[in-house]
């Protein structure tokens, strides 16, 4: 089940917030901890019952590392640590990373290791990092164990960020899952998010995928450089208002049942370097590797030798994260090799340079950085790459190329425009001016946003979800 | 109180293990009958401009010869600038999966090759295809929706 289908926004959620609303407080996790269990399991009617092992032995192993932590029997508490940190990493790494370790081993070994392809199940990668996140800190006496398990699996399972995130720490939640502030005010916040998340989803991202979809099928020798660059242009929109637009309806809903999760997304495209991207792209994700991969292993306080080293271990592990291929990993060493030399080389050049140039310099870096994202592998990333540089391109412009362009230009000024904060801001200003008129436009907009939304996914066969792979 | 949550999280973790493993080594095949995995599959999208193919085309289009399997049906586009395809396979023996893979997607690349160069939407349909083996399951479709028509298969096993 996604967010942006009509099942479940004229159905799973309007019964989901009845049955939230008409309970009494305390049997508010509960529910919330029912209904995402239905959520997933919709989806996935074997792999649930992973989800619900997952809960439960997460949850023990928070009471009894709190226990040893109070106890003060440092090896138990160390022994309990080291076993959940190897259980969930084991589960991940087997569902996830298995059948590519299996097939590289395969190239160079003289026999062929066989295994049965398991499907992915979905949000693996999410639910086990936020389990994590839990036994760590609770390990780490950052945070009080959880001893509720209807309230801890409400938690993991919390539908509007189960499949695609954000990635929400328990620290940040766990004063909430105890009080949060259920409110109209808030619900109609939400409400926006939530509407705003899904235009971008189904307006912006799944129309300029179609473009990328096309680009990505000419045949090969047969693309141009205009052809290429709009491909990438198309991705580039498609990832970001397709995983961003995901991750505001999942805050969008959070808020909606009272939960304040972190922003994941703050406007990528207007960053002026590659660290700055970093810390307005997947947040959430790049928090969690800095709080339990960098830190620990020194982050910036050891020797430059070792700070290295982190840093390409943490993209090494990012690129990962996204997906066992060579590419996804080429990918996470691309941006750690461009955060190094921005740490370490060329920052004082890039400081010095008119705000245009460093906006170009990393929208383009970025966007390179995409083709071996969508790129099935490192052999087409390349080959795309040099075709956007006129190597292996059927000329500079051709008609598909032009044609592509008239095709889509408004759509690409359209998502250009919706990149930025300008619109939003102005969009706000406008509608917390006193005048009723104001308010009614307001609503009137995002109805209209609604509508709009309702009579794509009525009408269109093409949703994909880009994150979902994760 | 500690010790029995310490056996509990251990006796998890085994069966835990053992779901995996079950997965991993049990038998795929389904029971059921090729005619409600056909009628499934068919509901779940709009086959308008889509007719079933009898069994000389099937032959001519993957060279699969229907009688050494359990059973086959085909749906092709009426329109031959169509490429919208529906197949599913039901298999006698799990050892024939390669070769009724092999099977769709040489179909595949030869119709990429015939719209090659002029039906690129065509073409972008055709790199949409999805090929699903479950056991003694094939289904390949090439459709707008193939992602609804791939789940009512796997429901329907």
């Amino acid at each position: 089940m996604i967010f942006s289908s009509i099942f479940f926004l004229y159905v799973f959620l309007p019964i989901t917030l009845i049955l939230y609303f008409i309970v009494p407080f305390k049997l508010k996790n509960a529910i919330l901890l029912l209904v995402s269990l239905v959520f997933y399991a919709w989806g996935e009617p074997i792999y649930v019952v992973l989800m619900m092992f997952s809960i439960i032995f997460n949850w023990l192993s928070g009471l009894e590392i709190d226990h040893y932590r109070n106890v003060e029997n440092k090896k138990m508490l160390r022994l309990s640590f080291i076993f959940n940190v190897i259980v969930n990493l084991a589960l991940i790494g087997f569902f996830k990373y298995y059948g590519f370790l299996v097939d590289n081993l395969n190239v160079i070994l003289p026999f062929d290791i066989p295994y049965k392809e398991l499907a992915l199940p979905i949000g693996i990668s999410f639910y086990t990092f936020q389990t994590m996140s839990y036994v760590i800190d609770v390990y780490r006496g950052k945070t009080p164990v959880q001893k509720n398990i209807v309230s801890f699996g409400a938690y993991v399972t919390m539908f509007p960020q189960l499949i695609a995130g954000p990635i929400v720490r328990y620290v940040d939640v766990e004063r909430q899952l105890r009080h949060r502030e259920i409110s109209w005010t808030k619900f109609g916040e939400g409400a926006m998010w939530f509407i705003r998340g899904l235009g971008k989803k189904v307006l912006i991202a799944n129309n300029v995928g179609m473009a990328f979809d096309a680009i990505l099928a000419l045949p090969e020798g047969e693309m141009s450089v205009l052809s290429a660059w709009i491909g990438c242009i198309a991705y580039t929109f498609q990832i970001y208002f397709d995983f961003g637009g995901y991750s505001d309806m999942a805050i969008g809903l959070g808020k909606m049942f009272g939960f304040d999760f972190i922003k994941n997304f703050d406007y990528p495209y207007i960053s002026k370097s590659i660290t700055e991207f970093w810390r307005r792209w997947h947040i959430s994700l790049g928090t969690w590797f800095r709080e339990y991969v960098y830190i620990p292993l020194g982050g910036n306080r050891v020797g430059t030798a070792k700070m290295i080293r982190n840093i390409f271990v943490v993209w090494l592990l990012t690129g990962l994260w996204h997906g066992a291929a060579w590419n996804f990993i080429a990918w996470g060493l691309y941006y750690g090799l461009l955060l190094f030399l921005e740490k370490y080389l060329i920052k004082k050049y890039i400081d010095r340079l008119p705000e245009v140039v460093k906006w170009l310099y990393t929208i383009l870096l970025v966007m390179i950085g995409w083709v071996f994202f969508f790129a099935p592998n490192l052999g087409s990333a390349f080959s795309y790459l040099g075709t956007m540089f006129g190597v292996g391109a059927a000329g500079f412009v051709d008609a598909t190329g032009l044609y592509y362009l008239g095709g889509y230009i408004l759509l690409f000024i359209i998502a250009t425009l919706c990149s930025g904060p300008g619109l939003y801001r102005g969009f706000f200003r406008f509608s917390v001016r006193k005048g009723k008129h104001h308010i009614v436009m307001t609503v009137v907009a995002y109805a209209l946003i609604l509508i709009l939304c309702t009579a794509y996914l009525v009408n269109a066969t093409y949703n994909p979800f880009l994150y979902f792979r994760f | 109180m500690m010790k029995y949550i310490t056996y509990i999280k251990y006796a998890l973790t085994l069966a835990c293990l053992i779901f995996i493993i079950s997965l991993c080594v049990s038998d795929p095949s389904s029971k059921a009958l090729l005619e409600d995995v056909e009628k499934a599959v068919v509901e779940s999208v709009d086959m308008t401009g889509l007719s079933k193919q009898p069994n000389k085309m099937i032959k001519r289009l993957y060279g699969l010869m229907p009688e050494e399997y359990e059973g086959i049906v085909l749906y092709t586009a009426d329109f031959g600038m169509d490429v919208e395809e529906v197949v599913v396979v039901k298999l006698k023996d799990t050892d024939q999966q390669d070769a009724v893979v092999a099977a769709m997607e040489a179909r595949v690349a030869s119709q990429l090759e015939s719209f090659d160069g002029y039906g690129v939407d065509q073409c972008a349909l055709l790199k949409k295809n999805i090929i699903e083996v479950r056991g003694n399951y094939i289904l390949l479709i090439v459709h707008n929706d193939g992602v609804t028509a791939q789940k009512a298969f796997k429901d329907s096993l």
